[in-house]
């Protein structure tokens, strides 16, 4: 068991740490933050540096080191490829050829569609068709919280291909497809007003009677509801990372205001607070990092996944509340703030809390033979 | 329990939170807080609250004080932190200044510079001699006309029409007063004769019972909604952490609820500070919590829930922080110095 990640993450780490420092301007965070515009200008410089390697653990700390420094903007950097494991897996070559690639190259940028404004843990309960009518597949339904979606070039769809077979059988008949945003009967409005993540870009979907060439069917058609739960032990691990930057991030400016103000940090409710986070950090970084070294050995351990998740996703909520709370209207007055408000999606997106919760439990009696 | 009088007056408070103010919650949050809203608010005595009669107030005691800031609260926030800040800062710092009737008829507002109260480095500069110059950060309400300083003697002064905004801050919360820094520029002041101290001995009840208000309008919500969306065939209050956890918070609403009832009858500086520290705890937790139970739909503006969670942040660090007021519990509790080491 080594604890300490290779040296060339080691290295990763500190280049990406440098790029956000020089990079992440705090002002222009705000701004993106204040009118929800996506950050295109820091995709740009961090594609022309290199920043984005498809190493999983290079990835995986490069995440965790640009949410660090600001979520909105960090979360632009390497937003554009969402999804781009599904194709990387399943996709034919044709499909790995037009869609991946560009992507890859940062050409483009894709989105995956899997809630509806009527399911969002409930992957199971979606409502979205793709159905075959006169050897074409049709798409009819709507999409919503779509990350990227008003400014993908295509997103991966999950819809039903047919109804379930019975109400146990609800996970059955789903498939993805590959659909190109400028098509006939796409439509798409980016969702405004949200409490945080407001750099980055989200939209509700609507698909009107799409033709959807049978080349973009990702995958097996029927089995999609298992495509998207193994694509959430990727996502789920990635969504850990994130939570765990912004409490790092969290810490990083409590630390300084105790480092540089003896009289703050002269208290000890202050040290065991800062003690208490970064206890809570280390503990969420190991579960993270333990989930990660199975899924990039290619034997996920969805119990551990989810447990990533959901600790890693309190943690941050945690941690920027606790920081907050002690550096008082001098924190609120500075970017903790935005930090704070970015927080909590952690929380909800790819498989709220809850959610979390009950595969932990299920996958345990699993194990057990009780399931 | 509440007296007859005190129900009477909260069901007009509760009426006027649902008719006025709740159809402009949205509004509110984005372009803050309007005229008609204002005129709404000054026509119901609620800016004047603490006000005497003969001020165009509605001298109203403290059990309605808690009562009017609480379900302000639970629709909105911001208004109730407006009337917070006209009564137990403007109002009360006015003394027995003509301007408390102009406030209180709707003439013109006023407001509190928190920067230099809170007394940070880094939240202002000025300097008084004859007159007053320099700048302030930390300013609610920055249109308002009158301006009341700290002249960081402990004591508090008035100025008019003096000062200008020159920057808006990033607001985590009460987005629907403007929080700015302004720059003074006043060839007069006035000393109010009031202490700065005694204000502060006196914000602890109303912040708990905005806090309150907070929690209250966050678990309402989260129950309403739960008993209406579904996932996985079943309503969201149908699973058991769902139902357990909102039941359990608004168990702890009642309680606390009652606690703050019985704080404003009898009133004690250590309950202020008790209730202050739990509300303001449980404020936090409820609004996660309803955030939670929303799911994604709660990030969004939209469905109003969003707001109580920024704001009972902000609410708990605005006026001070974590550490200040666990010192000042602590000396209570203990009857003198505890927890300094």
């Amino acid at each position: 068991m080594d604890f300490d990640l290779p040296p060339e993450i080691l290295e990763k780490k500190k280049k990406v740490r440098e790029f956000a420092l020089k990079n992440f301007d705090m002002e222009k965070a705000k701004y993106y933050d204040l009118n929800e515009k996506f950050p295109f200008e820091i995709r740009k410089k961090a594609l022309e540096e290199g920043i984005i390697e498809y190493d999983p653990w290079a990835l995986l700390v490069t995440i965790e080191e640009l949410f660090r420094v600001d979520a909105g903007m960090g979360f632009s950097v390497f937003s554009p490829f969402f999804g781009n494991e599904n194709i990387m897996l399943l996709g034919t070559d044709y499909q790995k050829k037009k869609y991946l690639e560009p992507v890859l190259k940062g050409e483009k940028i894709m989105g995956f569609a899997v809630t509806e404004p009527v399911a969002g843990s409930d992957v199971a309960g979606i409502q979205s068709r793709i159905e075959k009518k006169d050897g074409k597949w049709i798409l009819n339904g709507n999409k919503m919280f779509i990350t990227n979606g008003s400014i993908a070039d295509f997103l991966v769809v999950l819809a039903r291909n047919g109804p379930p077979p019975s109400q146990e059988k609800r996970h059955h008949n789903m498939t993805f497809s590959i659909v190109e945003m400028n098509w006939k009967g796409v439509s798409r409005n980016k969702l405004t007003g949200k409490m945080g993540m407001r750099a980055s870009d989200t939209a509700e979907i609507i698909f009107e009677n799409v033709e959807v060439p049978e080349e973009n069917i990702l995958g097996e058609v029927g089995k999609g509801f298992y495509i998207a739960m193994q694509f959430f032990n990727i996502s789920r691990i990635y969504v850990a990372a994130m939570a765990l930057g912004i409490a790092q991030g969290a810490l990083d400016r409590l630390l300084n205001r105790a480092y540089n103000d003896k009289e703050f940090s002269s208290n000890e409710h202050v040290q065991f607070t800062i003690a208490e986070v970064a206890t809570r950090i280390e503990a969420a970084r190991l579960l993270t990092y333990k989930a990660a070294t199975y899924l990039f050995q290619m034997n996920p351990d969805p119990v551990l996944t989810s447990m990533a998740k959901y600790y890693a996703a309190e943690t941050g909520t945690y941690a920027t509340e606790r920081v907050l709370s002690l550096l008082g209207l001098d924190g609120a007055l500075t970017e903790l703030e935005r930090i704070f408000r970015d927080a909590k999606i952690n929380e909800i997106w790819e498989g709220s809390s809850e959610i979390e919760e009950l595969t932990i439990y299920r996958m345990l009696m699993k194990k057990y033979g009780g399931i | 329990m509440i007296d007859e009088e005190h129900a009477v007056l909260e069901s007009i408070i509760k009426e006027f939170a649902s008719k006025e103010i709740e159809p402009k919650v949205k509004s509110i949050e984005v372009n803050g807080i309007d005229q008609d809203i204002l005129q709404k608010l000054v026509s119901q005595g609620f800016l004047g609250a603490l006000a005497s009669a003969e001020n165009g107030g509605a001298n109203l005691d403290d059990l309605g004080y808690v009562i009017l800031l609480r379900e302000l609260a639970s629709s909105s926030p911001s208004i109730s932190f407006l009337v917070f800040l006209e009564n137990s800062f403007v109002i009360k710092s006015l003394n027995n200044d003509p301007s408390i009737k102009d406030i209180s008829i709707g003439n013109y507002l006023g407001t509190f510079a928190f920067g230099n109260l809170i007394g940070m480095k880094e939240y202002g500069k000025i300097s008084i001699n004859e007159g007053i110059n320099g700048y302030l950060r930390a300013v609610f309400m920055p249109e308002a006309k009158i301006l009341l300083i700290d002249n960081g003697k402990g004591e508090i002064i008035k100025t008019e029409n003096c000062h200008k905004i020159i920057k808006n801050e990033d607001q985590l919360g009460f987005r629907g007063l403007k929080f700015s820094t302004v720059e003074l520029n006043c060839k007069d002041y006035v000393k109010t004769g009031v202490k700065t101290s005694e204000i502060i001995r006196n914000i602890h009840l109303p912040i708990a019972a905005m806090a309150i208000g907070i929690a209250k309008g966050s678990i309402l919500k989260a129950i309403d909604y739960a008993g209406q969306r579904e996932a996985f065939m079943h309503k969201l209050k149908d699973f058991e952490p769902i139902a357990f956890n909102l039941s359990k918070a608004y168990s702890e609403l009642e309680v606390l609820n009652n606690y703050l009832i019985e704080a404003a009858i009898n009133r004690d500086y250590k309950k202020d500070l008790m209730i202050k520290t739990l509300a303001l705890d449980f404020a936090k937790r409820a609004s996660k919590l309803a955030l939670q139970t929303h799911g994604g739909y709660g990030y969004l503006l939209d469905f109003g829930i969003e707001k109580f969670y920024r704001d009972s942040m902000f609410l708990s660090v605005v006026l001070g922080n974590e550490l200040f007021d666990l010192k000042d519990l602590s000396k209570e509790i203990f009857g003198g110095e505890a927890g300094f080491i």
